[in-house]
């Protein structure tokens, strides 16, 4: 069963690597357990 | 019983052996592609006008199937423009055949077959392929894999594009001319996943090579 043969083509742009955006989770968890400190010292500091 | 003489006369002219060439502009041709014929009359290599000649697809009765008749020009030629159908007579389809052999041969003044009998020219027709990239990210990063999509679809005789007939069958990827890869299509679909480590502008060039080495491509 003759198919004819078919051809196409796209061009495509490269870059540099993609830049890392820094994440925010870790600033988020530092800034939790860093509320969480004040809120503990507060806290014991109140019950003396 | 004496009887005068009596004489009768009638000139005729005899010419050399006839023959018949046949010649077509192309071989590998697509439904509604239209292939020019040319059968060529001679005797000895004088060529013979006003000789009418028949085409015929080989395989069927000559007395009955016909594409074309016509008379010789001056040159001995019988030229026909022929576009090339689906299905010959509505019988089998054209594109699920090897090739289809076409013969010229001479009528006489009555349009019945002689035995001169030109050479055999045998056409293929192709099914019409389409190829296409539709997925593509239209930015790569350099060493970040990303997926090149596309379709491959052939056209029916009902004027649509159909996949079935090309389950399986695979396309040539290439990144500037090189080969990356060699995907099957199922369900009229191909992908593959590509890496680029050097930035620039890259051409993605997707081909599928048909069954035989038909040269006219369409670029999508």
């Amino acid at each position: 069963m003759p198919f004819a043969p078919a051809k196409a083509e796209v061009k495509v742009e490269v870059a540099g690597k993609p830049e890392e955006r820094p994440s925010v989770a870790p600033l988020l968890v530092a800034i939790a357990l860093l509320a969480v400190g004040v809120l503990g010292v507060a806290y014991v500091s109140k019950r003396r | 019983m004496p009887f005068p003489p009596a004489s009768a006369s009638k000139t005729i002219t005899v010419v050399g052996a006839l023959s018949l060439q046949l010649e077509v502009d192309k071989t590998d041709v697509l439904p509604d592609d239209v292939v020019t014929f040319t059968a060529r009359l001679l005797s000895d290599s004088t060529p013979v006008a006003n000789g009418y000649v028949q085409l015929y697809p080989v395989g069927w009765d000559p007395q009955a199937y016909f594409i074309a008749r016509g008379y010789t020009d001056s040159e001995g030629r019988f030229t026909y423009e022929w576009r090339v159908p689906w299905r010959l007579f509505g019988a089998t389809k054209l594109p699920d055949q090897p090739y289809q052999g076409f013969k010229a041969v001479l009528l006489d003044e009555l349009g019945r077959l002689t035995d001169v009998e030109s050479n055999e020219i045998r056409i293929t027709v192709y099914y019409p392929v389409t190829i296409s990239i539709v997925e593509i990210p239209s930015q790569a990063y350099v060493g970040v894999p990303f997926t090149v999509r596309g379709t491959l679809y052939y056209k029916d005789e009902d004027g649509y594009w159909h996949h079935e007939k090309l389950e399986g069958a695979t396309v040539n990827v290439y990144l500037d001319g090189e080969l990356v890869g060699t995907p099957a299509v199922s369900h009229g679909d191909w992908s593959i996943e590509m890496r680029i480590m050097a930035p620039g502008t890259y051409t993605i060039t997707a081909e599928f090579e048909g069954s035989k080495a038909m040269t006219k491509v369409e670029v999508m």
